[in-house]
């Protein structure tokens, strides 16, 4: 082993002293390194005691978005000298933070998403646990975009257990996992994926209708499933609807009071609304009322119209009532203003 | 010098502010539901601390304008059942509409249309007692809606669910009529048509002048003096401070009143809605 990394050291030097280009090919470069670094048993000792891998897959690597275009000392910097100079590393969490902001230097416009999210609220904070770039996107493995869209979930999964336990049981996550299902979204669509917000904050919380809306009104998606596009509009209409427009853009306060999409029809566990066992079924919806209107009797959830515009086929009292307001309101005023103007009209004939 | 007379009583002009109080803040805290997509809905919703705070306010003055719709119900009832006031219930001192009504409202659209002479007007004309009964009637069915929507888990032990959606309609779509007719109709018929522009001060004073009850009133005038009682009503003349203070809270809650219409108007007709 000792004998393998001479050769290599060897190798690095006779090419600076050859003359040969200042920057070697990417992957003349990788080779270099895996000299030492191909070797599956390589690793250190950190001062923590936790043993650090060196080794690196020469295949994983290549195969990664950065294989063919990226060499090992372009995130690695000041480690081209040989043998690689000291650093104060304590624990490989420290190696981690200390090179994950190589990303930067060409991922410019997300590395600076992550610094509004609340994933880096933790890290600023030196919470250890949170993720930073590597975290998610792996430091050499990292894989082009057009993936497999279940993969993302999975990502997040690593750390979030219970919430992806729950999302993979509801209509979404089995759609997504069971089917390769490309319409239903996956963390990242509601979440987003650099610049993720705190989704405890009002803020987010009043955002929910516009960010269900964005494909539950999509015509060209719903039409697939059988699903009405009004649920956005029939719920601004609607009483909470009502509430929460009043407290949009507000500041982010705590105060919770109006109900939005998620809290009838739950956050990760959303289920089909005529699947059993769903909590928006007629026949359970009384316990979802009640988890904001504590006393509401079994009568108290027929006042909700399920999402349907009234119609004479559907509620057709609140229709009517509609309708006869649509027709009186403008025929009383309209008449009273009529006998202002002729009242007006008399006082100028007059003079 | 002019006379004075009194037209309204201490009692009734206090009601009276009681309710105009009420009333514009009702109005300035339900509206914004009404126009929730409207920018200024969210903006008053956001000035006042929030929708909870707001309807917190709504509520504070329903409670306000309960209490003076119950003490006017009950002073009505004492004076029909202790003090026998059955005149109250017909003739010229009545609110009651009456067949004379509808035929001072035909003269008056005579009169209008230049066909005519002014009807000769009693106590109350019809305009005044449909006032009247509109604002009666909108406070009992906004107000009875509007318990039922606030204690509204209490009221589905009783009623089908259906009923809440009714109610929520009619306590919006009533109280959309209830505030386009004080904002402009009675406005307009009280304060602004050009007789009295820019106000009548008679609800604030309580007082009026021998010689504009005898042109606007001339049957109630006569009457007065037929039956001798214009001593018995007689006023000194109102003192300035209370037409200063008339005026202050007269310009106060037509502006109000106005600039809720002009919103109104802007979240109905407006560029953007």
């Amino acid at each position: 082993m000792i004998v393998q990394r001479l050769v290599s050291v060897a190798v690095v030097l006779l090419a600076a002293v050859a003359g040969a280009p200042a920057a070697p090919a990417a992957s003349e470069e990788v080779d270099t390194c895996l000299g030492c670094h191909g070797d599956r048993n390589l690793s250190m000792t950190l001062p923590s005691g936790e043993r650090l891998a060196l080794f690196v897959d020469a295949q994983t690597f290549r195969r990664s978005v950065h294989g063919d275009r990226l060499g090992c000392v372009e995130c690695h910097a000041g480690m081209r000298q040989v043998p690689h100079p000291a650093k104060p590393f304590r624990t490989a969490r420290d190696v981690t933070l200390a090179y994950y902001e190589q990303c930067k230097g060409c991922h410019f416009d997300n590395f600076t998403k992550t610094l509004d999210s609340v994933h880096y609220q933790r890290v600023a904070k030196g919470d250890a646990r949170a993720p930073v770039c590597s975290d998610c996107h792996t430091a050499h493995a990292v894989a082009k975009k057009n993936g497999s869209r279940s993969r993302i979930s999975q990502t997040c999964a690593r750390c979030h257990q219970p919430v992806f336990a729950a999302y993979a049981k509801s209509v979404h996550g089995r759609a997504l996992l069971e089917e390769g299902n490309r319409d239903v979204p996956v963390c990242t669509d509601c979440h987003r994926s650099h610049d993720i917000g705190d989704p405890r904050t009002s803020r987010f919380h009043l955002a929910t209708p516009e960010l269900c809306g964005s494909c539950h009104t999509d015509e060209q998606v719903m039409e697939k499933y059988g699903l009405s596009t009004k649920v956005v509009s029939t719920y601004l209409g609607d009483f909470h609807g009502v509430t929460a427009s009043l407290q949009r853009s507000g500041t982010a306060s705590g105060e919770r009071i109006a109900a939005v999409c998620t809290d009838c029809h739950g956050i990760h566990d959303i289920t089909r609304v005529r699947e059993p066992g769903s909590a928006v079924m007629r026949e359970n919806l009384v316990k979802v009322c009640q988890r904001c209107h504590a006393d509401a009797t079994a009568n108290f959830p027929a006042a909700w119209l399920g999402h349907y515009e009234p119609s004479w086929s559907k509620a057709p009292i609140v229709y009517g009532v509609t309708i006869f307001y649509w027709i009186f309101i403008p025929f009383v005023i309209g008449g009273l203003v009529l006998q202002i103007v002729l009242h007006l009209w008399r006082v100028v004939v007059n003079r | 010098m002019p006379e004075w007379y009194f037209r309204f009583s201490l009692g009734q002009r206090l009601l009276h502010g009681l309710l105009m109080t009420s009333f514009l803040g009702l109005a300035t805290t339900g509206l914004p539901l009404h126009f929730n997509q409207s920018p200024w809905a969210v903006w008053i919703s956001h000035t006042m601390g929030g929708f909870g705070v707001m309807g917190f306010f709504h509520r504070v003055f329903a409670v306000l304008l309960t209490t003076c719709f119950t003490i006017h119900v009950v002073h009505l009832l004492y004076r029909l059942f202790v003090k026998r006031e059955l005149h109250i219930l017909w003739g010229p001192d009545s609110l009651v509409p009456q067949p004379r009504d509808a035929v001072e409202m035909l003269q008056h659209i005579r009169y209008f249309l230049g066909l005519g002479a002014q009807p000769r007007f009693g106590r109350f004309t019809y305009w005044e007692k449909f006032d009247y009964f509109a604002v009666f009637w909108g406070m009992l069915i906004i107000g009875a809606s509007g318990y039922v929507l606030w204690f509204h888990t209490f009221f589905s032990r009783f009623v089908p669910g259906w009923v809440f959606n009714i109610t929520n309609l009619i306590h919006g779509e009533e109280a959309l009529l209830a505030v386009g007719f004080i904002f402009t109709i009675h406005f307009f018929n009280s304060h602004l048509r050009p007789e009295k522009f820019p106000m009548d001060l008679v609800i604030f004073t309580g007082r009026v002048r021998d010689d504009e009850l005898e042109h606007e009133r001339p049957d109630e005038w006569e009457r007065l003096r037929a039956e001798g009682r214009l001593g018995t009503i007689k006023a000194d003349a109102p003192p300035r401070w209370l037409k200063n203070f008339g005026r202050i809270v007269g310009t106060t809650a037509v502006a109000i009143g106005l600039t809720l219409f002009a919103l109104i108007m802007y979240a109905v007709f407006g560029y953007g809605s």
